[in-house]
């Protein structure tokens, strides 16, 4: 069924296009596709992950074997992008937990002049995750390449 | 299951993954800095160290229950994630079938391992 794009409702139709820009988003909206993105790729990792762990009960020599094939700098850097990955994805996670059971939004109020919106008015908490991942992940990389 | 509480438990099965993975990663990956204050493992990696955690029943535990977890919240995520994609009633039952499949194979391939390493 190929509908013209033009005829389409541009805000919801965008498919993978629109994760990243479908008009003004604010920035929650970038929050989510990160989101978004980040628990896929620590998905990915984990089913890797699961099956190059389970190569242990194969002993200790299958297992260094493991070990010196992901000590390639591709798979180290690859290491830091899923720590990366997923302190951002936990601590935007924990905010997303909160407001999507309604705290962290403000009192609902009738939309009278001038208007109150809730996650804008909690914006700084999303500020603080942006700054906390930003945090987490210079310390990690400090951790894996500098020290 | 009622999508409501499939969508509820991702939320729990997150806090749960703050600790648990939390533990994990910090135990397993920071392991420059962390050793420097007196905390976490050094060579976490080294097989002696793999042995012995894979040889205490606790770690065990922990494993089977984090991997459920984990791939539960994960695998509903790109389920969700595949119904925004192809939005049709026609594909909801293989993206149901293709996560559960991949899910369950996954946390059986698991939990045989970490149990087998613990009885070897
Ligand atoms: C990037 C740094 C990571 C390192 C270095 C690491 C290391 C390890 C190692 C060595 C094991 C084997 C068990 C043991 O030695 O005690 C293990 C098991 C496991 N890891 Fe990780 N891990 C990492 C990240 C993750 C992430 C991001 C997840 C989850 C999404 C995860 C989930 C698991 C699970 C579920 C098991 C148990 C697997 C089983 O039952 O066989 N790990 N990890
Ligand atoms: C560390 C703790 C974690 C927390 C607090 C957390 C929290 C969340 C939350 C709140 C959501 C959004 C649910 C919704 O849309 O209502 C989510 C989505 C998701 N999570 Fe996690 N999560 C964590 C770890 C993980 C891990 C380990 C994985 C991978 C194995 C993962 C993969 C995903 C995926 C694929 C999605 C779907 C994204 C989407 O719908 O756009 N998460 N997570």
């Amino acid at each position: 069924m190929a509908i013209p794009l033009k005829a389409r409702p541009v805000q919801n139709d965008l498919g993978i296009v629109g994760w990243g820009w479908a008009g003004r988003y604010g920035l929650e909206r970038y929050l989510y596709t990160l989101h978004r993105l980040t628990g896929l790729g620590v998905l990915f990792y984990l089913v890797l992950h699961i099956f190059a762990t389970s190569t242990r009960i194969f002993g200790e020599p299958a297992w260094k074997a493991t070990m010196g094939f992901l000590h390639h700098p591709a798979f180290r850097f690859g290491e830091y992008l899923v720590f990366a990955g997923f302190v951002f994805h936990a601590l935007n996670g924990v905010r997303l937990i909160f407001q999507e059971l309604g705290y962290l939004l403000g009192k609902p109020t009738p939309p009278v002049f001038p208007y109150s919106y809730g996650l804008r008015d909690f914006r700084p908490v999303a500020f603080l995750v942006v700054v906390l991942a930003v945090v987490g992940a210079f310390v990690a990389f400090c951790d894996m390449f500098l020290v | 299951m009622k999508e409501g509480l499939g969508w509820f438990f991702q939320l729990f099965t997150g806090l749960f993954l703050v600790a648990l993975l939390g533990v994990h990663m910090l135990g397993m990956h920071m392991d420059t800095l962390l050793p420097r204050f007196g905390m976490g493992y050094k060579d976490p990696l080294v097989f002696q160290e793999v042995l012995k955690r894979g040889h205490a029943p606790l770690f065990v535990a922990f494993y089977v229950v984090f991997l459920g977890l984990a791939l539960y919240h994960g695998f509903y995520g790109l389920r969700a994630v595949l119904m925004e994609v192809w939005a049709s009633s026609r594909t909801l039952s293989s993206i149901n079938m293709l996560v559960w499949s991949l899910g369950l194979f996954l946390f059986f391939l698991g939990t045989a391992v970490s149990v087998g390493f613990f009885l070897v």
